[in-house]
């Protein structure tokens, strides 16, 4: 006899971290369907998300997919949110400006984010004030939806990757081309979904996981997680570390649940 | 007289290990008047067509018709047991109501065509038609004919069928087996041969009226519209055009799309007297469309038969001119129009359309069916990808294909199909989530998908 399986949202803001990370995550929880949504943008940027409207743009994201995958509200289990922090939380000191060189004319449409140079001590940018607005916003953005525990009456996590995905699961700093991107995220795929308990480890792995390790229960873990990423004055957020050892938890929890309530 | 399919069971054909479809008036018991539509959804190889290629196969059988033997041997699975399909069907002839039940089993072997090459094909190695009287007490099913190659036929202990085997065994001055056996080779159904049903109307007409009626039905009212036809009309080959005419018989004429071509006086004809009715339908599905059949002169062929030079026109808008320049949509629902025409008003026509979506707007192909299932009397068994006739049909109009080789179709739980339940929204939910007591899902990760990709472009070698 066949069981019911219940649903999970995953949004992530690329393809990358689809590829990267979707099958991984679908693999360690086989009684879950989870269905990826890719922004291709990011929510807590963009120039029209404001603290005003950034829940509803999540909300419309979770109907959206409920409408694209015929699931209703009880069929899903949970929605998670995986974020760059992309250094949202460095204090404005970090932020240098600097001239890129002679103005060059870029085909219409290809990446803003070459507007922006990271490293792990400052953000490099063409305009300091632009940038400093992004990171207020982006910052609060970031902290409202961490704060939300659900999403349309489904039980909502949001997690970071600091300062992007390529940081966390490859531990490259430097700014990387879409194709570099791509690559990194088929090989992290290729290297770690027929070895589920390798990616645990390095998910968990102290050069990843850096807030403060306690027994407690899940909200309060994740809670600490976040204070350390959105600590005020620090460099953090353009640093190594992510908190999707929780995510991972998270799921594992989703789909445990699942088998018993189906045994 | 009329003749009604009831169910369909499978056996070892293509994806299909085991596997029975059910008509929804089986499931209604009988319901008069209720539409007998079902839909078969299902992944990309999961046995749709095999429904329609199998009732092909029955028409071929019950019209006596040779069947192509190479084809069906490589459809029939190597280390797998032989063929076997089962029919039951309604017989109804205003005074008496029998089921019928035909079963016939086709096996696997090496043969060598007459140019010396070897190949697979098929040998039929049982036939049997059994009947049973409805509303008459302790009515059993009593074999009409049966036969086994390795056995002759068979005869029934009931004294009747020894009789029948008897009589029949004089007829044929003991010559019977060898008969048999000629037709298993050159593959077709010796019980439904010229020489078998004379034989029977002879030695008993009730019993050889029965086996007449089966093939009449074949004939005339079974019409199948499989993937060959689909394919006909991509390649801009032919346009076939299906007709049914009550009392008349049903046909496809495959009638050249890109320039005139030249076909029998009687098909011609007989085409010509569909063109009003498919012309009182299309203008209402695609404003302003109608067809025409253009006469080009008369002319014989090399057998000294009347022929007419013709091509199919259409008039669409201000557009007029030869068919082929239509949109393969217009192209495909034209094709098929007349024998939803036939289903619609009349209760005894079996039609089976493999794709039925393809080509056609999705909005239109919905309304379409609700107003067959509202108001047809005949049945309608089709495939299709398109979700959209989910929302349009009864739950016991919707087979599903299941991931259980062994158990192929399956529908929904009457107790999950509530009133307002829509059911493409619970057939996406089914194969992501997965369905209690129901093995159909997907298994597809856009996330799998996604990766894949960028795979693929790395393998291409620089």
């Amino acid at each position: 006899m066949k069981k019911r399986k219940k649903g999970v949202i995953l949004i992530v803001e690329g393809v990358t971290e689809q590829i990267a990370l979707g099958t991984i995550l679908q693999r360690l929880a086989e009684t879950l369907n989870l269905r990826v949504t890719v922004v291709n943008g990011d929510i807590t940027s963009d120039d029209d998300s404001e603290p005003s409207n950034v829940r509803k743009k999540l909300g419309d994201l979770v109907k959206l997919e409920m409408q694209r995958s015929s699931f209703r509200k009880d069929d899903v289990a949970g929605v998670a949110l995986l974020m760059d922090t992309d250094g949202a939380f460095v204090p404005n000191e970090a932020i240098m400006e600097i001239n890129l060189g002679e103005k060059v004319h870029r085909r219409r449409g290809s990446e803003a984010s070459s507007n922006f140079r990271y490293t792990e001590e400052c953000i490099f940018t063409t305009n300091r004030q632009k940038a400093e607005v992004r990171n207020e916003r982006k910052s609060r953005n970031m902290m409202l939806l961490r704060g939300m525990k659900d999403v349309r009456g489904i039980p909502f996590a949001a997690f970071y990757m600091s300062r992007n995905m390529e940081h966390v699961i490859a531990a490259k700093a430097e700014n990387l081309t879409s194709r570099e991107k791509s690559l990194i995220a088929s090989d992290f795929n290729d290297s770690y979904v027929g070895n589920l308990s390798a990616f645990k480890t390095l998910i968990n792995s102290p050069d990843i996981v850096k807030y403060k390790q306690i027994d407690g229960d899940f909200r309060q873990r994740y809670v600490l997680s976040w204070e350390y990423i959105e600590q005020k004055g620090s460099l953090r957020s353009l640093a190594r570390a992510s908190n999707i050892n929780l995510l991972v938890e998270l799921l594992e929890h989703f789909g445990n649940a699942q088998n018993s309530n189906n045994s | 007289m009329m003749i009604r399919i009831l169910s369909i069971e499978i056996e070892n054909f293509k994806a299909i290990g085991h596997g029975v479809v059910k008509m929804p008036c089986m499931l209604n018991q009988f319901a008069a008047g209720k539409t007998d539509i079902v839909g078969i959804y299902g992944k990309n190889g999961s046995g749709k067509t095999s429904v329609v290629e199998v009732l092909a196969l029955l028409k071929a059988l019950w019209t006596g018709s040779r069947l192509n033997d190479a084809v069906l041997g490589d459809c029939l699975r190597a280390n797998s047991g032989d063929m076997v399909v089962k029919a039951e069907l309604q017989y109804w002839d205003g005074e008496k109501e029998y089921s019928l039940f035909y079963e016939v089993t086709l096996q696997r072997v090496a043969k060598e065509a007459d140019d010396g090459k070897k190949y697979t094909g098929v040998v039929i190695q049982k036939e049997q038609l059994r009947a049973k009287e409805e509303g008459k007490r302790y009515a059993q099913k009593k074999i009409l004919v049966a036969y086994d190659i390795s056995h002759g036929f068979k005869s029934e202990q009931a004294v009747q069928g020894a009789v029948l085997f008897k009589r029949l065994k004089k007829i044929f001055h003991g010559e019977l087996d060898i008969r048999l056996s000629q037709c298993a080779q050159n593959v077709s159904s010796y019980l439904c041969s010229t020489e078998l049903r004379k034989a029977l109307l002879q030695v008993d007409a009730e019993k050889g009226n029965l086996v007449e009626a089966l093939r009449a039905y074949a004939i005339g009212k079974l019409i199948i519209v499989g993937r060959n036809e689909a394919g006909l009309i991509a390649c801009n080959f032919a346009q076939p055009l299906n007709i049914y005419l009550p009392g008349k018989g049903a046909g496809q004429l495959p009638l050249p799309l890109s320039s005139p071509g030249v076909i029998p006086l009687v098909a011609y004809r007989f085409a010509c007297s569909a063109m009003d009715s498919i012309n009182a339908l299309l203008p209402v599905l695609i404003k302003d469309c109608s067809i025409s059949l253009k006469s080009l002169g008369e002319e014989f062929d090399s057998e000294n038969e009347r022929c007419v030079r013709c091509q199919l026109m259409v008039k669409h808008g201000v557009y007029e001119g030869p068919l082929s320049m239509e949109s393969e949509g217009i192209k495909r629902l034209i094709s098929i129009l007349h024998l939803l025409i036939g289903v619609y008003n009349n209760e005894d026509v079996m039609v089976a359309v493999d794709e039925l979506d393809s080509g056609i707007y999705e909005f239109l192909l919905g309304e379409i069916l609700q107003v067959l299932r509202q108001g047809a009397k005949g049945q309608l068994i089709f495939t299709s990808h398109n979700l959209r006739p989910m929302e349009m049909l009864d739950a016991h109009s919707v087979l599903l294909t299941t991931n259980d080789p062994d158990d192929c179709f399956a529908r929904f739980a009457s107790s999950r199909v509530k009133g307002s339940t829509n059911m493409r929204n619970m057939y996406l939910r089914a194969i992501q989530l997965g369905e209690d007591k129901l093995d159909v899902e997907a298994n597809i990760h856009s996330a799998e998908i996604a990766h894949a990709f960028i795979k693929a472009a790395q393998s291409v070698a620089p």
